[in-house]
């Protein structure tokens, strides 16, 4: 089983100087942002993307291990998906 | 504007502008008066663009300052996007057809990014024949009225539109017409629903003017919505005419047929002015040579006066209505409006009729 994440088609958003404004279309939440590497990993999310893809990516970016990356995008992901800013795609 | 800059912040980037930015940090006063002019001017996008590009040199606690407020400015932006996703959805469902105005709609189709056009509310413009249900709609969602109609069929016929408090607190404007006015009236409103241009909001399309009509809300904006007049629109005008293309002949068709050259004229030769823009285009050379006739100078005065008020603009309106009957029905309803109307926005009768006719005197003998 692959998971793939994927920004939620309903996600309202502006990026600026490296942060991500976010705010999800249908929730009661206020904006929230997200800053250095997990806004680069905001832009690699218009397409889907296991943890791997965007750890690889971003740790090329970055010049940082791919594990260590891997562990941040993960809790950040749990985050996004929790309030419905990211969508998961299961695929076998 | 209350700093020197600001024009050369809402200038910057643009292709030929003269405006030069200040050639080190400011101070700390110069400084308040800069962001203090950014945030009501609503350049904070443009403005940190300047400053991570080098134009504009900002130590590092100014930097982060002025990432906060555009962060600030953003945030804002987003719920009001909500906001107006949930009205156009409750309009939709009542089968009322709707374009943005501003906002959304100029961010996304007429700027290469989004973040550098903010905006503190939202504009939806409905077909006069629809008004009545659109209120309706929104009204039943419980969406309250700013103020009431003047009389019944005012809105659909006459008015510049009406606003709201929504729900979640934010302002709704849904317009019938760009301006109240002469101009709102003279507007050609059917022409300017033939075309549409879409764009996508979360996972949602909505439906915007077309590019030349855009282009055209977007010079009453910035000749008659503010006095005195803002920046940003200005900017929008650059924007559109320096980055986007436009079908000129249509531009001029729908102007023409809307008694509007003279407003197109002005805004583009003040946009130019103002921004210090050196490169021409056919549309600025176009308005350069352009001769306002004088009864469109008295029109447009109406509008740029700073003590300018509702009463003054409605009774200029007055000679934009060809009918007769129109007329007295516009007249009947300022007059004698519904006594919740008059009680709301007036004192009394009396102070209505002394200060537009009072107002317009002195535009006439200017």
């Amino acid at each position: 089983v692959t998971v793939l994440y994927q920004r939620s088609s309903d996600a309202l958003w502006r990026t600026s100087a490296g942060q991500v404004v976010l705010l999800v279309a249908d929730g009661t939440d206020q904006p929230f942002t997200v800053t250095g590497p997990g806004a680069a990993m905001w832009g690699l999310l218009d397409v889907p993307a296991t943890v791997d893809e965007l750890a690889t990516t971003l740790a090329r970016t970055y010049d940082a291990p791919i594990q260590e990356i891997a562990t941040s995008i993960e809790l950040l992901l749990a985050t996004l998906v929790d309030m419905r800013a990211v969508r998961t795609l299961v695929t076998s | 504007v209350s700093s020197p800059w600001l024009p050369a912040i809402a200038a910057a980037g643009l292709p030929g502008t003269l405006l030069d930015l200040p050639p080190s940090p400011l101070d700390d006063i110069e400084w308040a008066g800069v962001i203090d002019g950014v945030r009501t001017q609503r350049l904070s996008g443009l403005f940190l663009v300047a400053i991570d590009e080098g134009s504009w040199l900002a130590t590092e606690a100014q930097r982060d300052a002025a990432i906060d407020l555009h962060i600030e400015s953003m945030a804002t932006v987003l719920l009001l996007e909500r906001s107006m996703l949930t009205a156009v959805e409750i309009l939709e469902s009542a089968g009322v057809e709707t374009r943005v105005l501003k906002g959304s709609g100029v961010a996304y189709l007429d700027y290469a990014d989004p973040a550098l056009r903010p905006f503190i509310d939202v504009d939806l413009m409905i077909r006069p024949h629809q008004f009545d249900a659109a209120v309706a709609a929104l009204v039943a969602a419980g969406y309250i009225r700013n103020f009431p109609e003047p009389r019944p069929a005012f809105d659909r016929r006459f008015s510049k539109g009406t606003s709201f408090t929504a729900p979640d607190g934010f302002e709704l404007d849904l317009h019938r017409t760009f301006v109240m006015g002469p101009y709102g009236l003279t507007l050609d409103l059917e022409e300017l629903w033939k075309r549409s241009q879409e764009f996508d909001l979360a996972g949602r399309t909505l439906s915007a003017l077309g590019a030349e009509e855009r282009l055209l809300h977007a010079c009453y904006h910035a000749a008659l919505g503010d006095a005195p007049p803002r920046l940003l629109p200005r900017r929008d005008i650059a924007e559109m005419l320096l980055f986007g293309e436009h079908d000129l002949d249509r531009l001029h068709q729908l102007s023409t047929a809307s008694r509007a050259d003279s407003v197109l004229a002005h805004a583009v030769c003040s946009t130019w002015e103002t921004l210090a823009i050196t490169d021409s285009v056919a549309l600025s050379a176009w308005a350069n040579a352009y001769r306002t006739p004088e009864r469109d100078r008295k029109d447009i005065d109406v509008y740029l006066r700073p003590q300018s008020n509702y009463a003054a603009k409605s009774i200029a309106a007055l000679r934009a209505l060809p009918r007769w009957r129109d007329r007295l029905a516009f007249l009947t309803a300022l007059t004698l409006p519904q006594s919740d109307y008059l009680g709301r926005r007036h004192r009394s009768l009396g102070s209505r009729l002394r200060h537009g006719v009072t107002d317009a005197m002195r535009g006439r003998t200017r």
